[in-house]
């Protein structure tokens, strides 16, 4: 069996957490921007969110995955609850279940709007469902955001 | 095994991360996290969550199907799908706890890979029958909750696409 250093693996776990939260964020972001701005045609949007979907929830369970293993690497150093870190830990956590819970929903309308967009090959005239979406966009990336300013608290201390 | 679409991959992701994290979150409340990571290596706790994974996105594919397949589907009417989820979550709760049986086997081998150690499989098995059937209970109430919770999320991601009926697309 290969011996891999242990502050490699850490290193590597961590790399992992922060490059699928790079993703989950830089994709909100463009997307966001992409489907509020006028558009002549959604199929192209459409498939970039589909696309970004599928990557979204790879990230989001290589988020979880890899943050056990962060809280892991603390050991018997874990600091309580009760703590400033551990308020700051328990309210990452639920941001993060909220971030899940709404993305769920844009998920599933995006699915919803791209099989109806390749049944069709157009689009409704109104925009008003891609403009709902570019919202959720929007509050992911704020909550990815909230997420992350947490983990700023949580590695530099309240 | 088919890929899975959008849907089942986005919920049954879902559904797998927010189990860790409720697990996570009771376990750290009750002061216990740092023993039982501690008792933990990287890999197996990696194999551990998955197998969660990997179980939880197949079983909420089938119990998506089976739900595209009840007559009240193309109805929209999103009630069969919680039976659907019960059952499915009972199943990935057995699958789950057989693989964690297996992923215990294999880590105790590596370890220690004796005659004696794979002689003490046929003893466990009445264990791991009466585990099985916990696990299915536990899987059912999981599933049961969880379906609930999806059908609230697929009526909400109804009136964000503005659809006039409930697809449970498959994209």
């Amino acid at each position: 069996m290969i011996a891999l250093d242990h502050h490699v693996l850490e290193l590597g776990v961590r790399w992992l957490h922060v490059a699928s939260m790079a993703l989950m964020l830089g994709g909100a972001l463009l997307l966001w921007m992409s489907l509020r701005a006028p558009l002549t045609s959604e199929a192209a949007p459409l498939r970039a969110a589909t696309t970004y979907e599928g990557a979204f929830w790879a990230a989001a369970g290589l988020i979880v995955l890899t943050g056990v293993g962060n809280i892991a690497a603390f050991g018997r150093a874990l600091l309580p609850a009760e703590t400033g870190w551990g308020v700051a830990f328990l309210w990452k956590l639920l941001v993060i279940v909220g971030l899940l819970g709404a993305s769920v929903v844009r998920s599933l309308a995006v699915a919803q709007l791209a099989s109806r967009a390749s049944e069709t090959r157009s689009m409704p005239a109104t925009v008003s469902p891609t403009r709902a979406i570019a919202r959720l966009y929007g509050v992911t990336a704020g909550a990815i955001a909230l997420a992350v300013a947490l983990a700023v608290v949580m590695a530099h201390g309240t | 095994m088919r890929r899975a679409d959008l849907a089942s991959w986005s919920l049954g992701t879902f559904h797998a991360c927010v189990l860790a994290i409720a697990l996570l979150v009771v376990v750290y409340r009750l002061g216990g996290l740092d023993d039982a990571l501690a008792g933990l290596s990287t890999a197996h706790g990696f194999a551990l969550f998955l197998g969660l994974w990997a179980a939880t996105v197949l079983t909420t594919t089938r119990a998506l199907e089976a739900y595209r397949r009840s007559p009240a589907a193309p109805g929209g009417d999103l009630g069969p799908l919680v039976p659907s989820a019960l059952r499915w979550g009972a199943l990935n709760g057995v699958l789950f706890l057989w693989y964690l049986a297996v992923t215990q086997l294999v880590a105790v081998l590596a370890s220690r890979p004796r005659l004696e150690t794979l002689m003490l499989v046929p003893a466990a098995m009445p264990f791991l029958t009466i585990a099985s059937l916990v696990a299915f209970v536990v899987g059912a109430l999981v599933g049961l909750v969880f379906g609930t919770i999806d059908v609230q999320l697929l009526r909400l991601a109804r009136s964000v696409a503005g659809a006039s009926g409930v697809e449970v697309t498959r994209t």
